[in-house]
């Protein structure tokens, strides 16, 4: 976390007021956050908390029904991404991973990456490239942080379910974004794969701006600094991984889940311990 | 090496910025090149073989077209996994230009006149029996071989890029940018069997002169078939290296991936539409040179059951190959003769068999065949290989 005080924190993304509707079902209602530059970010939620559609929000995947998400506020022009298209977003610099690994599963591990490298996108551009022969340094250095040297000349489609990950993962450092946007980058792993992957994502954080969604209460201990709980596409509660886990609507939330060990007082009822909890489902119930 | 290198800069810098390299490729490539090469001169032998059989050569002349067709498809559904039910609409425009060309040269010269565009230039037949009093003047100039040419390749390239760029800006894909190229060539094919003066009709344009360029006449089927294969060859290098060039893997990851790749900040929609302009061009010439050995241009181009049999080509051959495509529009078309020159209705059933049959047990086509066949040689048999 050294490393954070170097940087003047400046907000890299701020999400206002956004609201996305399905045809009446409120993913995201009215959210409110922020980012800063440089920040290893967590977001956690339980599932249909609006985790992945804050994600599609960002990325222009989906329009946001109301509100306002602005990336590098404090650029001269500043981007409302509403204005901008899937790929123009990523060309201003905002990587994703997709929940489920997303390679290209008929090219090489190496090809992969060398599609990500951050050249110009345009049809003429890539006509011209040299692509044998671009980026060969920064290739290098990120199979080396992903592991995947050896494999280098594999199709992706016969990695295992962890190399995928990892190579989304290295394909994020070929595009080299400002803001990169990570949706549950350990499902499914073993416990050993997943701590590979949380260094990883240590090591990336040192040159990067991150946002990882996840539910895995030990690996988000061991990479989190700032944790943020959505909770029926609302903010739920904010701070360190401490702060969060001691925080009575985020331990109510989470019950079913096991994931927070503290107990509780006794169960209280939903509308006694949340009030808010309580005001949340009004809406939803009432456009439902 | 690069352990020791690792090592050396590990005390000066975090481990981060130590500078591996990337690894070099596997010489496994060098087979499929090898068998490349060989099937690419293997396109030249017919000629030498059946050289005392002029129909055979005009047959192969035929094919050698066909193949080129085969080709254009397979960069659309192939690489870029969008399957067109209706390319036979870029084939057919080609087709059609060069035929005008053809068969008003061959009205010129019955009449014994020079081969320009004119007020009272000859008419061809279909023309006169429909009354037309002089050639409408969008074709006249086509009787310039080379503009005919230049239009076969253009107009189908104008045309694919316009369809392209907007079904692909309006996110058509799958099953229902299929139908969308079939609405197309249907509309097509009804404009052109209903415009018999103007095309000839359901007949089309018939009995056309043989092609002449700088001054050499086509008039051996050897000859045209030579002309034909090497256009194909030089086709098929062009395509090679597209498609080992960064566009080429971009189009295999649009294929595997289409979000993906818009997540990466590329334009897909622009990148189809720039292959979708290059097959339909492509397709366009293929048109023009299968008339030139055809001697005639129908409205069956424009029928869908001719698309639907080049994606079939491309089936059997292997898709997402270049060799696939040619290998199939050859055999499937030279088994079309031989049977159908013994038993003559059989034909469409032992062609709806093998799609049945490739689609259910051959997924890559022959060349996957051969390929996973070659694969199993060089892992079993005992010879020295390198370890990868
Ligand atoms: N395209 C859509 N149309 C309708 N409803 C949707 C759509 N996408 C998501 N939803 C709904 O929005 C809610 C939030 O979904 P989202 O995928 O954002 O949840 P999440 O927090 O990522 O959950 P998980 O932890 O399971 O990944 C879910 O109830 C889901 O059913
Ligand atoms: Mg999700």
């Amino acid at each position: 976390m050294g490393f954070q005080s170097k940087i003047v924190p400046e907000e890299i993304l701020q999400v206002k007021e956004v609201t996305v509707d399905f045809s009446g079902f409120k993913a995201l209602n009215e959210l409110n956050f922020s980012i800063e530059r440089g920040e290893l970010r967590v977001v956690i939620g339980p599932n249909g908390a609006g985790k992945t559609t804050l994600l599609d929000a960002v990325t222009g995947k989906v329009k946001p029904t109301a509100g306002r998400i602005v990336f590098q506020p404090n650029e001269r022009p500043a981007c409302d991404l509403a204005h901008y298209q899937e790929a123009e977003i990523a060309r201003l610099g905002i990587g994703r991973k997709f929940q489920t690994p997303n390679v290209f599963k008929s090219l090489t591990v190496l090809d992969n990456l060398r599609l990500s490298l951050k050249y110009p996108r345009g049809v003429l551009h890539t006509l011209m490239a040299p692509f044998l022969q671009d980026g060969k340094d920064l290739l290098a250095e990120i199979l080396d942080t992903i592991g995947l040297g050896p494999k280098a000349y594999r199709e992706a489609g016969i990695l295992s379910h962890g190399e995928k990950q990892w190579l989304e993962l290295g394909m994020l450092l070929a595009q080299d974004p400002e803001l990169l946007l990570i949706d549950e980058p350990v499902a499914g792993m073993t416990p050993r794969e997943s701590e590979r992957t949380g260094d990883l994502l240590l090591a990336m954080a040192r040159k990067h701006t991150l946002l990882v969604i996840d539910h895995d209460m030990t690996f988000v201990r061991q990479i989190a600094s700032k944790v943020t709980v959505l909770h029926e596409g609302r903010l739920l509660s904010q701070g360190t991984v401490r702060e969060v886990q001691d925080n009575p609507k985020v331990m109510e939330v989470y019950l079913g889940h096991h994931k927070i060990e503290k107990k509780t007082p006794a169960a209280p009822t939903p509308a006694a311990a949340s009030p808010k909890g309580h005001a949340i489902q009004k809406p939803i119930g009432h456009h439902a | 090496m690069s352990e020791l290198t690792t090592e050396i800069q590990e005390g000066l810098t975090p481990p981060l910025v130590a500078a591996p390299a990337v690894p070099t490729a596997p010489a496994r490539t060098l087979g499929g090149r090898v068998a490349t090469c060989l099937f690419l001169v293997c396109l030249f032998v017919p000629p030498f073989y059946y050289d005392d059989d002029p129909y055979r050569s005009e047959q192969f002349a035929k094919i050698a077209a066909l193949a080129l067709f085969a080709l254009s498809i397979d960069l659309i559904w192939g690489y870029t996994g969008l399957l067109t039910l209706g390319h036979g609409l870029y084939f057919g425009l080609g087709a059609y230009a060069v035929a005008y060309s053809l068969k008003l040269q061959r009205a010129a010269l019955a009449e014994g006149r020079e081969l320009i565009a004119a007020p009272d230039m000859a008419l061809p037949d279909f023309m006169a029996f429909s009354r037309l009093t002089q050639v409408p003047a969008w074709i006249a100039p086509l009787i310039n071989i080379y503009l005919a040419l230049a239009v076969a390749i253009l107009v189908p390239l104008i045309v694919a890029a316009i369809f392209g760029f907007v079904t692909f800006r309006l996110r058509i894909k799958g099953v229902y940018f299929s139908l969308i190229t079939q609405a197309l060539i249907l509309a097509l094919y009804l404009l052109v069997i209903r415009n018999l003066p103007y095309t000839g009709g359901d007949v089309g344009m018939v009995s056309l002169r043989r092609l002449e360029l700088f001054g050499f006449e086509f008039k051996q089927d050897y000859d045209l078939y030579f002309f034909i294969a090497g256009i194909l060859v030089v086709c098929f290098l062009g395509c090679a290296l597209l498609m080992n060039s960064k566009v080429g893997r971009l189009l295999t990851a649009i294929r595997d991936n289409e979000n993906r790749v818009m997540a990466l900040g590329y334009n897909a929609a622009l990148y189809k539409t720039f292959i979708f302009t290059l097959s339909g061009a492509i397709a366009g010439l293929a048109g023009a040179l299968y008339v030139c050995a055809n001697h005639s241009a129908g409205p069956k181009f424009l029928q869908i059951d001719f698309s639907i049999i080049a994606v079939i080509w491309v089936a059997v051959g292997g898709r997402g190959t270049l060799v696939g495509p040619i290998l199939g529009a050859y055999l499937v078309e030279f088994g079309k003769i031989l049977i159908s020159e013994e038993w003559p209705f059989v034909w469409t059933m032992i062609l709806g068999v093998l799609f049945v049959a490739v689609v259910l047990f051959l997924p890559d086509g022959i060349v996957g065949l051969v390929r996973k066949i070659f694969q199993v040689a060089v892992r079993r048999l005992p010879w020295p290989r390198p370890v990868a």
